[in-house]
């Protein structure tokens, strides 16, 4: 622990250029290989930032906006969203943060390790498709509203996990993570959306 | 005469390209190299500037002041990337050989340097290719766009804790792979 908080406070020197904790940083590097190969890295990572951070050139700025705005006169303006998807994207992330704090406190888990799996679970989800035909998130949302633990259990395995880099435990986690989360997500909002989708799908069709 | 960027943006919304147009040539290139940064490639990147204020200029009257111009523009444009990324699956793993010899075609030692487009592309993409798509998100948007943490929140619709969380592991992941390379170089001397 003492190691996790002395490489954020490294992050802050190197990163932010937060000279407060130098000499607690430089006292416990003498002493910790651990921590002076991320003091090391972090260096060479800072270096090679600076040089990534170089700013491209646009070529012919002015055929660009040109082009831009020879296509504009095609388009007109939109005067109504469609944020459903938006919307449950933000209730889902929400629920995620919800349950990820509920798990720290309960379980105990180190913040790095749970935000790691937070952060797969959320780019499962965000990396499905925005359009309507988002099958797999209304899938995930249905299963929820009529909760069994082996058929969800069973969708994330098939669906949303790669079985080729991740083990059973890991995988028992992020159900149990993702069920507490999306238990959390107002069945009756979620319902209503659902409803709308499944309306427009049908007069899509028709 | 000094122009008031409020009145171009509310000019723009109600229908007026010439407004457009100044907005357009005013954020044209921050918005390439945001875009150029996601894909690490020109054409591309011009591709998705051109998208990106299409759909800007359709969507102009659901902005909504209460976040700054720039964070809105920003978000459609990563957004886009995003989008014109999983569609040509570019996301592919890149080898350690391949890698080095991709390193060693940008091997810069001073920071007067000059690099052109395509070596910039092929650092960036050396070294965050091989990120996941999120932590090279916020790698991108804060480390080298220069956002602070509240755009890059508002940007990618993600809690502070996890912008940290996944800036921590990108950095990581980058420190980690530079000492791979020197250590292979100093092992071939």
């Amino acid at each position: 622990m003492k190691c996790e908080m002395i490489k954020e406070k490294i992050d802050l020197l190197i990163f932010e250029e937060n000279k407060q904790f130098y000499a607690e940083i430089s006292s416990h590097i003498e002493n910790c290989d651990s921590c002076q190969s991320y003091f090391t890295e972090s260096v060479g990572a800072k270096k090679i930032i600076g040089q990534m951070q170089k700013e491209p050139e646009l070529p012919d700025p002015e055929d660009l906006a040109q082009s831009i705005l020879s296509q504009i006169d095609e388009v007109g303006q939109s005067t109504n969203p469609d944020n459903r998807n938006t919307e449950i994207y933000r209730l889902i992330r929400r629920s995620l943060a919800a349950a990820s704090i509920s798990l720290m406190m309960v379980l105990g888990v180190e913040q790095y390790v749970l935000f790691d799996k937070i952060s797969t679970m959320e780019e499962q989800v965000s990396s499905i498709s925005t359009e309507h035909k988002n099958v797999n998130l209304y899938n995930i949302i249905k299963y929820n509203l009529g909760f069994q633990p082996e058929s969800f259990n069973k969708l994330f395995a098939k669906d949303l996990i790669s079985p080729d880099h991740l083990n059973l435990k890991t995988r028992v986690m992020r159900t149990r993570l993702s069920a507490m989360a999306i238990n959390k997500l107002d069945n009756q909002r979620i319902n209503q959306i659902i409803q709308e989708v499944s309306a427009r799908s049908i007069n899509n069709t028709n | 005469m000094q122009i008031d960027p409020e009145n171009i943006i509310n000019k723009a919304r109600n229908g007026d390209k010439e407004a457009f147009g100044k907005l357009v040539m005013q954020h044209q290139q921050y918005a390439f190299n945001l875009a150029f940064r996601i894909v690490c490639n020109e054409d591309d990147a011009r591709d998705i500037v051109q998208d990106s204020f299409i759909k800007i200029w359709k969507n102009m009257k659901l902005y909504l002041p209460k976040i700054k111009f720039s964070t809105w523009m920003y978000k459609i444009i990563t957004n886009t990337a995003i989008d014109h990324l999983r569609s040509k699956k570019k996301m592919d793993m890149v080898n350690i050989d391949d890698f080095h010899e991709r390193y060693e075609q940008t091997n810069v030692n001073t920071p007067e340097t000059l690099l052109n487009n395509k070596e910039i592309g092929q650092l960036i993409s050396s070294f965050a290719d091989t990120l996941s798509e999120k932590q090279k998100l916020v790698f991108v948007l804060r480390d080298l766009q220069g956002l602070n943490s509240s755009e890059v929140e508002e940007i990618m619709d993600l809690p502070e804790t996890s912008i940290k969380s996944n800036l921590y592991h990108a950095r990581k992941a980058i420190g980690e792979k530079l000492q791979k390379i020197l250590s292979y170089e100093r092992s071939i001397r």
